[in-house]
């Protein structure tokens, strides 16, 4: 291989060559209007520097092996500074089985600040109306984001004819797991509402690893201001696309019962209601002889509590309301009842219930 | 093809070293290519490069991403790593705090782990030893959600005997306990034991003990006693006491996975509002015509009916009607509303109402 040598700045020798006119224009254009950008960068001061900085890379690229073809494959790293005071490297296949459970919950709502920087940053310099831009933009972001690791596909074709105000496109994603998958397109699609883009239709492959949006922008996407609120709306409703009683009732029973659970008019029964001792066994809150367990009456009093039967009102008194109605739940409170009676002594003052 | 068209003159000063440089990649490049016009002339060679660069700068990228790219040859552990945004999974590995994951999915993965560990090591070398659980800690726990992470190895007079007692204090409560259990998953694997726990969550501080047994020793695949072992160490992370004073949904995740649960409503209107809610979710993604089979789903997650064919809007009950009478009294009102209900023994049919 050879080796590479850097320019010297005592000794240059001059290059003659043909090149074509319109080369030659485009190559001046973009020289000059990246010197106003960059004024210090000493790449764009002449165009023999600029010559000097391209075919170094070019030449150190082609001789390891580089293949020019590939060029539009790899990666832009210029939105890594931003994103790498964000982010920490995580182990995909094990977080793809811990984000299991949080298919349904709609926590990215919460994340306005973050949201709202990375809108900054991505319409810094950024002219809305100018669709080249807009293909540019995303052009960026798919080079930034698509990787051999995680990021198959990442695609965003424009659907508006030139002039338009509203751009409509269809934004395409695939990931290599299913619920890396899931939570991509339900953060792409509160982002989208903080861009001010709304999402008109979701679809997410059977599989899991695809996802498709129909987006169109809203008057919020032309406007500078930081308009929060009307933001947060707007994501609101484009998650709501994505996680809704109808996908819920499609999956697995408990992210059902997760959203029951908020619900302290909704308790948790047994057909057989022995199992109860079996579950409270299970859980290690019945033995007073561990030695370990400390204040199993008061575990046992969270543990109804948590199944939605009682209030507890003073922890330290172990007293507690009973909140399920008499009528039509009887066996659930002779239950109650008779389970508490046998390590403790129940005292009733109005609708407080005490253990001794 | 330069030839055949209009070109000009352009002058450059480049270094000497430069100069010989693309005279020598040109000429090498011509002989192995005698037909390939980018390689016949200087000039060629100059206007193909400037045009790829060109068209790469514009898309937004840096020439120094071409050779950055050739220089991250990452291993095969770091393949599967990726850069996650930190407040994004924060929120997002909420609610697997007490979940237990499928890790027999990932054997492989833990297989490969392993091996990557402690491949060309001496397990009865200190230093060694020291070497294999300093990488398995910064796999596992990334710098930046750590305030603070100590460990030390101690011997014992047994030589098989090392205890890794491991101290940290979380940046982010929820990918603190993720990845203490991603480490402890890990550490189970090799044939370490966890045989303390000590878990603030108020001040997000971890004190683990780990005690290697004789399955770190030895050299066999042994795959169950790993994953025995494996599943020990998790269970510490599912703590009930802990659990119990959390959030009500986690609680009645782990209730799904009881048989005999179901769930039970204070009145009828608490189950019309959820009803309702499917019935809004259904008119926003416009799928009202949905409801009847939604409703019977429904049904059927809260454990009261059993589908047995989804198309034909059969089901049988899976409570007893004589000790469920509200239930059922509840479910016909409800549904009623939509279909009729034709009985034929023990299974039932919903019939869509027709207008006339």
């Amino acid at each position: 291989m050879s080796p590479k040598r850097y320019l010297s700045n005592k000794k240059t020798k001059k290059q003659t060559i043909s090149i074509y006119p319109e080369l030659k224009k485009e190559i001046l254009e973009f020289c000059q209007q990246k010197a106003i950008e960059n004024p210090n960068d000493p790449v764009y001061k002449s165009i023999s520097s600029f010559y000097t900085y391209v075919m170094n890379e070019f030449l150190a690229y082609l001789e390891k092996g580089g293949d020019l073809t590939d060029l539009y494959n790899s990666r832009d790293s210029s939105l890594d500074p931003f994103y790498d005071k964000f982010s920490y490297k995580s182990f995909a296949p094990i977080f793809e089985e811990f984000l299991k459970p949080n298919r349904y919950e709609t926590s990215d709502l919460n994340l306005s600040y973050f949201l709202l920087s990375v809108r900054n940053l991505y319409l810094k310099n950024f002219d809305p109306y100018n669709l080249t831009q807009f293909k540019g933009f995303f052009q960026k972001l798919k080079s930034h984001f698509e990787n051999k690791e995680l990021v198959r596909n990442f695609k965003f074709d424009i659907k508006t004819e030139k002039q338009k105000r509203n751009v409509k496109g269809v934004f395409e994603m695939s990931i290599y797991y299913k619920n890396i998958c899931f939570e991509n397109a339900k953060y792409n699609a509160v982002f989208f509402g903080y861009l001010g883009v709304k999402v008109n239709k979701v679809e997410i492959s059977k599989d899991g690893i695809y996802s498709r949006m129909e987006v169109e922008t809203t008057d919020l996407f032309f406007n500078p201001k930081s308009l929060r609120a009307e933001r947060r709306l707007l994501a609101e409703g484009n998650l709501k696309r994505i996680i809704n009683l109808n996908s819920i009732l499609e999956d697995e029973d408990f992210y059902l019962w997760t959203k029951l659970a908020m619900d302290k008019d909704i308790y948790i029964s047994f057909k057989n209601l022995d199992e109860i001792i079996e579950i409270i066994t299970d859980m290690g809150f019945i033995s007073q002889s561990n030695g370990i367990l400390d204040n199993v009456l008061l575990k046992q009093l969270k543990f109804f509590e948590k199944l939605h039967w009682i209030k507890i009102n003073n922890e330290e008194d172990h007293s507690f309301n009973i909140i399920i109605p008499e009528k039509g739940h009887e066996k659930e409170l002779k239950f109650l009842q008779e389970f508490l009676s046998k390590s403790s002594k129940i005292t009733q003052v109005g609708d407080n219930y005490y253990l001794e | 093809m330069l030839e055949s068209k209009r070109t000009e003159k352009q002058t450059v000063s480049i270094s000497p070293a430069l100069k010989d440089w693309i005279e020598r990649f040109v000429q090498k490049k011509h002989n192995e290519n005698p037909d390939n016009e980018k390689y016949r002339s200087i000039s060629a060679f100059y206007n193909y490069i400037l045009q790829c660069a060109l068209n790469f700068l514009k898309s937004s990228k840096n020439l120094e991403d071409l050779n950055k790219q050739r220089k991250e040859s990452k291993d095969d552990l770091e393949s599967l790593t990726f850069r996650a945004i930190l407040s994004l999974h924060e929120e997002w590995l909420k609610m697997n705090r007490y979940r237990g994951i499928n890790f027999r999915r990932n054997v492989p993965l833990l297989i490969m782990i392993r091996k990557s560990l402690i491949n060309g090591k001496d397990l009865y070398n200190f230093s060694d030893l020291e070497e294999i659980f300093e990488r398995c800690i910064n796999l596992t726990i990334p710098e930046e959600i750590s305030k603070n992470l100590s460990y030390h190895l101690t011997k014992s007079r047994k030589l098989e005997d090392i205890k890794l007692t491991c101290e940290h204090v979380g940046a982010y409560k929820n990918l603190q306990y993720e990845n203490l259990k991603f480490l402890s998953l890990v550490l189970g694997f090799l044939g370490v034991e966890l045989t303390d726990f000590f878990y603030s969550e108020k001040d997000s501080f971890t004190q683990l003990t780990y005690i290697t047994t004789q399955l770190f020793f030895s050299k066999k695949t042994s795959r169950n006693r790993r994953i025995q072992l494996v599943q020990k160490n998790l269970d510490f992370f599912k703590d009930y006491s802990r659990l119990l004073n959390d959030f009500d949904p986690y609680f009645w995740m782990e209730m799904t996975s009881y048989d005999d649960v179901y769930l039970r409503f204070i009145n009828i209107k608490v189950l019309n509002n959820w009803l309702n809610k499917i019935e809004q979710d259904l008119r926003f993604l416009e799928k009202e015509e949905d409801m009847i089979s939604k409703l019977l789903e429904f049904f059927e997650k809260i454990h009261w009916i059993k589908i047995n064919d989804k198309k034909d809007l059969t089901f049988k009950f899976v409570l007893e009607q004589k000790h469920n009478k509200e239930e059922f009294t509840f479910f016909k009102d409800t549904i009623l509303k939509y279909a009729q209900i034709v009985q034929d023994e023990e299974i039932f049919r919903l019939k869509k109402r027709t207008n006339s």
